[in-house]
């Protein structure tokens, strides 16, 4: 079943490690997410994506950026939501909505 | 028409577009002058008994539509924003005007996914996991449908050799080994796949990937020969 199919599937353009896993930990189990270890997991996927061939997906730095807001690292979530903004510039008037957004909580 | 009667009237419209019983490719022409680059992807509709097929299948949307060459917006910030903003479920979610959408996150189209079928079950001799999904792609500016596509796959243990204690073992393991982690997020994965990809009913690839002009112009040659008939 499938088996032609899977052998003649060119390889990834992107890199995602555990980015599918932390999406479902963060939206299926809002309540309790463990957010130091999403973090140090999106964090080593970003680094393994930067070290190869492969791109760094869609959504990633965003989704980095997500887990420090959790964290309330409002810092860290700033500075990977631009990345996100500028890997991905389609993202931009979400981003920088999201970005304004924080910056009227804290005021 | 609003979103859920869109999703109402794809079961009018899946049997045409599924992948086994239509004999001609889809109609690409809305989809090529749209071309969306962009998509966002909304946190599914459950329609299954399983509490975990919302949030189950939206994990595995991202990868096959990014590998297929388009932008998919974050979606665990995307649900987050959007349960902040007073949706708390994904029913709300595909009721939110396009223009809103627009307003928020700017994409070029707009995806709506229901799952209709999740989860395993266990006979003694056999187990059986089941994954459907159905999806509509809509442009957000016009609220054109520019792709529906649905799709199911089955795995299941107890098709090998080794006759009946064969099979009752495979089952066991089986189901030893779904009790610790839900294959259906594996099979959503495959599903989801075979549902974007699929080379004469999936979508186009997008604008991030190599084959995208080369298939892009082959679906307009087969739509002018088409309109040429």
């Amino acid at each position: 079943m499938g088996l032609s199919v899977a052998a003649c599937r060119s390889p990834d353009r992107y890199r995602w490690d555990g980015y599918e896993n932390s999406v479902y930990n963060v939206t299926a189990n809002a309540g309790e997410v463990d957010v130091d270890a999403e973090i140090a997991a999106m964090q080593e996927s970003l680094e393994r994506a930067a070290a190869s061939s492969q791109l760094i997906p869609p959504g990633m730095h965003a989704h980095l950026g997500l887990l420090y807001s959790l964290q309330g690292d409002s810092a860290n979530a700033a500075a990977a939501f631009n990345a996100e903004k500028t890997l991905y510039p389609e993202s931009t008037t979400f981003i920088d909505g999201v970005l304004s957004r924080a910056q009227n909580k804290r005021h | 028409m609003n979103t859920r009667t869109r999703i109402r009237f794809l079961w009018l419209i899946v049997p045409l577009v599924c992948g086994a019983c239509q004999s001609t490719p889809y109609d690409y022409s809305a989809f090529i002058d749209h071309q969306p680059r962009s998509i966002l992807v909304l946190p599914p509709l459950n329609e299954t008994l399983e509490v975990d097929a919302g949030y189950g299948s939206l994990s595995t949307l991202t990868r096959p539509l990014a590998e297929m060459g388009f932008y998919v917006f974050p979606v665990a910030l995307v649900d987050a924003i959007m349960r902040s903003n007073g949706l708390p479920s994904a029913g709300e979610m595909h009721q939110v005007p396009l223009s809103k959408l627009v307003e928020i996150f700017d994409p070029d189209a707009v995806l709506y996914v229901t799952a209709t079928d999740w989860g395993s079950s266990y006979q003694v001799l056999s187990s059986r996991s089941s994954v459907t999904l159905v999806a509509t792609l809509v442009d957000a500016r016009t609220g054109t449908l520019l792709w529906a596509g649905a799709h199911n796959v089955v795995q299941s243990s107890g098709d090998g050799g080794g006759g009946i204690l064969g099979a009752l073992a495979s089952a066991l393991v089986a189901q030893v080994a779904n009790s610790v982690s839900d294959p259906s997020r594996n099979l959503s994965k495959e599903t989801a796949r075979q549902l974007f990809g699929d080379p004469r009913n999936g979508l186009l690839p997008g604008p991030y990937h190599p084959d995208h002009e080369s298939r892009t112009a082959a679906a307009q040659a087969r739509i002018a020969k088409d309109k040429g008939k």
